[in-house]
């Protein structure tokens, strides 16, 4: 099945589509993406990666017509609290 | 990023409420959407001031810290809520609450170096835990383009729900935003 994978690294972002499993675990997936940046098949992102780079990142995943994995540092900071 | 937000957020149709227990520092004023008359004053009120005075914009404020003793006359009558905390425990009382009483709630989220930032419905919300108890912010210089860039994502979304209840997500680094 094509996953659509967007990878931010550094302030950089894209997007890769892949043939893989939609439920594979979050270190397959991570390795996945780590190759394809470094084979440079990821527009918008330099493929000079250390390894390991995508270790302390999380993955999002959304189900819908196509799976859609969102590879993405922690963000656990917003500032303060509203409500409409 | 929450009080950009509400800058931004200031002409929705909508009756605004904002709850912090926090006080404007020096700091804030580099980030943050205050101004320095503001410094020392609370910050839910330094917000429901600077609407008032700049825009003729009145909102609830709410002096006080979220807990599980007054989350629920807080936001129990909310209709929407939107959650930009900057701690994983008060992000987690706010998505068991909006969970138990089935109410819409959308968040946002800033990596600790500014280099990618969410918004996300709260089904698909995974709240990351700081990787050290009181892990630096963005609050030094720098931060205020990918800050608004998410803030504005966040009010993008709230006008989206408001016209026609679409729950839409963003993915935004400094250089891209994208919804989906």
């Amino acid at each position: 099945m094509n996953v659509l994978i967007n990878i931010t690294w550094q302030g950089q972002s894209g997007n890769y589509l892949v043939n893989m499993d939609p439920g594979s675990d979050d270190n397959t997936i991570k390795r996945v993406c780590e190759e394809a940046v470094r084979a440079g098949e990821v527009p918008g992102i330099s493929p000079g990666l250390p390894k390991n780079a995508f270790a302390n990142f999380v993955i999002d995943r959304f189900h819908g017509d196509q799976t859609r994995l969102v590879v993405r540092p922690k963000v656990p900071f917003g500032s303060w609290h509203a409500a409409v | 990023m929450g009080s950009h937000a509400l800058f931004l957020a200031r002409d929705l149709e909508h009756n605004l409420a904002v709850i912090d227990f926090d006080r404007v520092e020096t700091k804030n004023l580099a980030s943050q959407w205050f101004v320095k008359q503001m410094l020392g004053k609370n910050k839910a009120t330094a917000l429901k001031t600077q609407l008032l005075n700049f825009y003729d914009v009145k909102i609830q404020d709410y002096t006080v810290k979220l807990t599980a003793l007054n989350v629920d006359a807080l936001l129990g009558g909310a209709d929407l809520v939107v959650e930009c905390f900057d701690n994983a425990e008060s992000r987690r009382l706010v998505q068991e609450f909006v969970r138990a009483q089935s109410k819409p709630c959308v968040h946002a989220g800033l990596a600790a170096n500014g280099e990618f930032g969410v918004v996300r419905w709260d089904n698909h919300f995974v709240i990351d835990e700081e990787d050290t108890a009181g892990q630096a912010t963005c609050e030094g210089r720098g931060f205020l383009p990918v800050i608004l860039r998410v803030s504005s994502s966040l009010v993008t979304s709230l006008q989206f729900f408001i016209d026609d209840r679409r729950q839409v997500n963003w993915n935004v680094s400094p250089r891209t935003a994208e919804s989906f």
